[in-house]
């Protein structure tokens, strides 16, 4: 069963390339085929399965460690990316998920330890665990396609700028549309993001007696939350539009990767195991 | 907020020492939980001044009585109509079909409509600002009014709970044990109570991780456990009984007659690892009853009974906090119910003419609304 695992890592892995290659090479040739986002579907059904698989080895839902928790991380951006596709008609998306999604699950594969099981510990057996990570998988999820949009947004505002009459200026969406699209993603994934903070010091409380503890997890949940509510207000309240808020979109989920990878490796807390 | 991301961001990051008592740490620490503090005054105050004007404006219904005046007072955009009966029922059905809440008024040549949408999303705001501060007055009243301790006891002992949480309460442990799984691994660990305060109404309750146990006001967090291992050693110096108090997983080092080892609970008895100055020199699993021989005695192992620790708490802050996370959970999918907008529209069928205001924060909503009135040719 571990070597199915692997083997499923890998043939995600596979999947998840060759779409990429797919959208770049789209990209630059003009071409309108759907051949990448069906080679997409394939992947993410791969990893779907890498994640059952990996249920039926822990004998529980796979959120007990940064392995598990970013293979999850990794199904709803793929998810979310494919339903942003469907719905906006817009593959150009792909050329940056996809590579960020090759990325993720070279490293899953390569730097963590697929094959290794460890039980889960007492305080993370509650079915709080799978609120808090499931609200997260979504928010995390949506905030790296918003990532990708706003450099989308900022690769081209500055081809513009530099007066660039390349291929790649045509082919990627106005940024109008990158800009609503990217604050649209936001929008959504912001009640998830709060969701994340609140069942996460819900279930502190039942667990460790206390619902805030300033761990370095918590606290950068809390630094991501800001991140995005001031680009929330900036733009709603202020009606800042274009660069700046861009910029703020992508600040707002490298906040979100050291959250996850950062603070695990260099500031251990109580959540050391993920 | 950005002050705060930023604060929060070095309070990570400045390496703090246990039992820190240097300022300039203490006050890097500090200050995200200021400007946290000052954000919700802030906040506070900037909802209570504006919270008013907004309910009444959800709450108002919908009315035309006084559009005259509007009219008078608000600048309408007039665009050519060739039949004000079939725009008529096509901003109808535009208001039907886009869900809006609308009312229709008919006086003379003139037809009046007035529509809104997304009335809920006005308050959104406002709710969020005050769970964000509910939360920080639990947090704030928990920390003045609330206690914390810890207390420790082995199975049939009594132990009492801090005076600072309550005062005569008394803990007795009727039993600890750790809860397995169906593939061996450990699922839980629990402890047996009875809990009373000056020896009256003893309550018997369980609390485990993820399962705390609450009486009076105080609630018992499983926190940790540890075993009493129980020796006997014989040295050339002469034979004692001890007992030693490890905590679990925590292996540390006794010593008893000038002999050094590590007793360490395990499946049928306990692991012992004997040191001969500083170097290990012998690794044995005995049970109960045997005994382990060195250089210069002998160590006989008698038995072990188990010791929890608990946390106990006392927060009149907390279902204060909870209000607030449950506001704020609640009205941040409020958001999603999208923008407030309303729309006035008067069509005059004398001068084939329509007059259309369409109010809202959003620049592309107002274009957007404006452009499918005017659709239709």
């Amino acid at each position: 069963m571990a070597n199915l695992l692997v083997n499923l890592l890998i043939a995600t892995l596979v999947g998840y390339f060759t779409a990429s290659l797919l959208y770049i090479a789209n990209l630059f040739t003009g071409n309108r085929s759907r051949v990448a986002t069906y080679v997409t579907i394939i992947g993410f059904l791969l990893n779907t399965a890498s994640l059952v698989v990996r249920s039926l080895l822990t004998g529980t839902l796979p959120l007990g460690n940064m392995f598990e928790f970013g293979l999850f991380f990794l199904w709803g951006i793929v998810l979310i990316y494919i339903i942003i596709e469907f719905k906006y008609k817009m593959n150009t998306v792909g050329v940056f998920v996809l590579p960020m999604a090759t990325i993720f699950i070279m490293w899953l594969t390569f730097s963590q330890d697929p094959t290794r099981i460890s039980p889960m510990m007492p305080a993370l057996r509650s079915y709080w665990l799978h609120i808090h990570v499931f609200t997260a998988v979504i928010a995390y999820g949506a905030f790296a396609v918003s990532f990708a949009l706003a450099l989308m947004y900022l690769i081209k505002d500055q081809l513009i700028l530099m007066g660039s009459k390349s291929k790649l200026v045509k082919s990627l969406p106005e940024l109008k549309v990158l800009e609503e699209l990217t604050y649209k993603i936001i929008f959504f994934a912001m009640p998830f993001l709060t969701l994340v903070l609140v069942t996460g010091a819900v279930w502190a409380e039942y667990a460790w007696g206390k619902y805030w503890s300033w761990d370095p997890k918590e606290t950068w949940a809390l630094i991501t939350w800001f991140i995005y509510a001031v680009y929330l207000h900036i733009r709603l309240m202020m009606g800042w539009k274009g660069r700046k808020s861009m910029i703020l979109a992508v600040v707002g989920f490298i906040a979100v990767i050291f959250t996850f990878v950062g603070v695990t490796y260099l500031l251990p807390g109580l959540h050391s195991y993920a | 907020m950005a002050i705060i991301a930023v604060a929060s961001i070095l309070s990570t990051l400045v390496p703090v020492a246990p039992n820190e008592t240097r300022i300039f740490v203490k006050a890097v620490l500090a200050l995200p939980k200021i400007l946290m503090l000052l954000l919700c005054i802030n906040l506070l105050f900037c909802t209570t001044r504006r919270l008013p004007g907004v309910l009444r404006k959800v709450t108002q219904d919908i009315s035309l009585e006084n559009e005259e005046d509007s009219f008078q007072k608000n600048s309408y955009d007039t665009f050519k109509i060739k039949d004000a009966v079939s725009h008529e029922n096509f901003i109808e059905n535009y208001f039907k079909e886009n869900k809006y809440k609308f009312k229709k008024k008919s006086s003379g040549e003139s037809i009046q409509f007035i529509a809104q949408k997304g009335k809920l999303s006005l308050i959104a705001p406002h709710l969020l600002h005050v769970g964000l501060a509910i939360v920080l007055i639990g947090a704030v009243f928990g920390s003045y009014f609330g206690a914390e301790g810890r207390l420790s006891a082995g199975v049939g002992e009594t132990a009492k709970v801090p005076v600072e949480v309550a005062e005569n309460m008394v803990v007795k442990v009727n039993d600890f044990k750790t809860i397995y799984d169906e593939h061996n691994n450990i699922d839980n660990w629990q402890s047996d109570l009875t809990v009373s305060v000056d020896g009256k109404e003893p309550v018997q309750g369980v609390t485990k991780v993820n399962h705390p146990f609450k009486y009076k006001g105080v609630v018992f967090y499983q926190s940790a456990y540890g075993y009493f291992h129980t020796v006997s050693v014989e040295t050339g110096m002469g034979e004692v009984e001890r007992t030693i108090r490890n905590r679990a997983m925590d292996k540390m080092l006794s010593s008893v007659l000038g002999q050094f080892f590590v007793i360490d609970k395990a499946k049928d008895g306990v692991n012992v690892i004997l040191f001969e100055t500083h170097d290990k020199y012998k690794s044995i699993h005995i049970k109960k009853g045997e005994t382990v021989e060195f250089p210069n005695g002998k160590l006989k192992y008698l038995g072990t009974e188990p010791y929890t620790v608990l946390t106990v708490k006392r927060d009149p802050g907390t279902s204060i906090v909870m209000l607030g996370f449950l506001i704020m959970s609640l009205t941040s999918f409020l958001f999603w119910i999208g923008r407030y907008r309303e729309v006035r529209v008067t069509l005059d069928r004398a001068k084939k003419s329509m007059m259309l205001k369409v109010s809202s924060k959003s620049k592309a909503i107002k274009e957007e609304i404006i452009e499918e009135l005017t659709s239709k040719k």
